[in-house]
């Protein structure tokens, strides 16, 4: 254990362990730059529609594959916080933003396609609008699926026992045979030499 | 052996210090328990530095005063120990902190 105890430094180190420290986010941000590398290429291939549902299903992969990291490897050897009502205020506030902007795209973009609404003059609009059009819609739906995975709903993932299991003290790790057995042979010479 | 001039509140501080929050391991593990909503015993092992059994029996102790909540659920099938700093947990750590802060805050050189 450190002799000294900085809480500034505990503050930081705690939000760091809860956020970052698990190099996921680093990951994910890799491989959606690696995507984006060879996306025109597919463009070309597969036309922007078809491009941009593939582009979707990687990443869609990618998180579900990073989520399942998260709680099958990260927690059991790094261990859960949940961060105080404080710390978590300005990101609740970015995500509830982000999640509204990306929600309201998507609602008007479906209308839009289905003519719901009359269409805008796209005849008027730049060229670039029509090219980008379904790559646009994509990119939103990735930043209303990476501010839902960022936000933490995987962190806090569990069952609740409901089988009356409790207990008064916390766990007890049961040392293991070989252990109990390294035990008891250094102990002996001790209690021998002090009797 | 007499006490110098001038320092006998500190003293006397420092006489009065809650002894379950003064133990530097408990300490580390109310410091990190009072930053964070609730954290698990993974977290608080590999944060503190502590031994499983070290810290197992810190928390039982801290939970025995009731400075901590401990709660215990199942998550895929395996045993998960949540620990919670309560209010008189909280109000603990903030007096030790004035205590402290009295006692070598004023102390003369």
């Amino acid at each position: 254990m450190p002799e000294m105890i900085d809480v500034g430094e505990v503050r930081k180190r705690a939000v760091r362990l809860l956020r970052f420290k698990d190099g996921l986010w680093d990951i994910l941000l890799g491989s959606v730059f690696l995507l984006m590398s060879v996306y025109p290429l597919t463009r070309e291939l597969l036309g922007p529609t078809w491009n941009a549902l593939a582009f979707g299903l990687v990443l869609i992969v990618l998180l579900l594959g990073a989520a399942w990291a998260r709680v099958a490897l990260v927690i059991p050897r790094r261990g859960v916080a949940k961060p105080r009502p404080s710390t978590t205020r300005t990101i609740t506030l970015v995500f509830r933003v982000t999640l509204v902007l990306a929600l309201l795209t998507v609602v008007l973009w479906t209308l839009f396609a289905t003519s719901v609404l009359p269409r805008p003059p796209w005849g008027k609009a730049p060229g670039w609008v029509h090219t980008l059009a379904p790559d646009i819609l994509v990119a939103t739906l990735f930043v209303l699926i990476f501010s839902v995975w960022w936000h933490g709903a995987p962190a806090s993932a569990g069952s609740t026992c409901t089988d009356g299991f409790s207990a008064s003290g916390p766990l007890r790790r049961r040392p293991s045979s070989a252990t109990r057995a390294s035990r008891s042979t250094s102990r002996s010479p001790s209690r021998r030499g002090s009797s | 052996m007499t006490i110098p001039e001038g320092n006998e509140a500190q003293v006397q501080a420092l006489q009065n210090v809650d002894r379950i929050v003064h133990e530097p391991a408990r300490l580390a593990v109310l410091t990190y328990l009072s930053l964070v909503e609730s954290a698990d015993f993974v977290f608080l092992m590999r944060t503190t530095g502590l031994t499983w059994g070290n810290l197992s029996s810190h928390l039982a102790r801290l939970e025995e005063v009731g400075y901590v909540a401990i709660e215990k659920e199942f998550v895929q099938k395996k045993p998960h120990t949540m620990a919670r700093l309560t209010q008189a947990g909280r109000d603990a750590l903030a007096k030790y902190r004035a205590t402290m802060q009295t006692a070598l805050g004023g102390l003369s050189e």
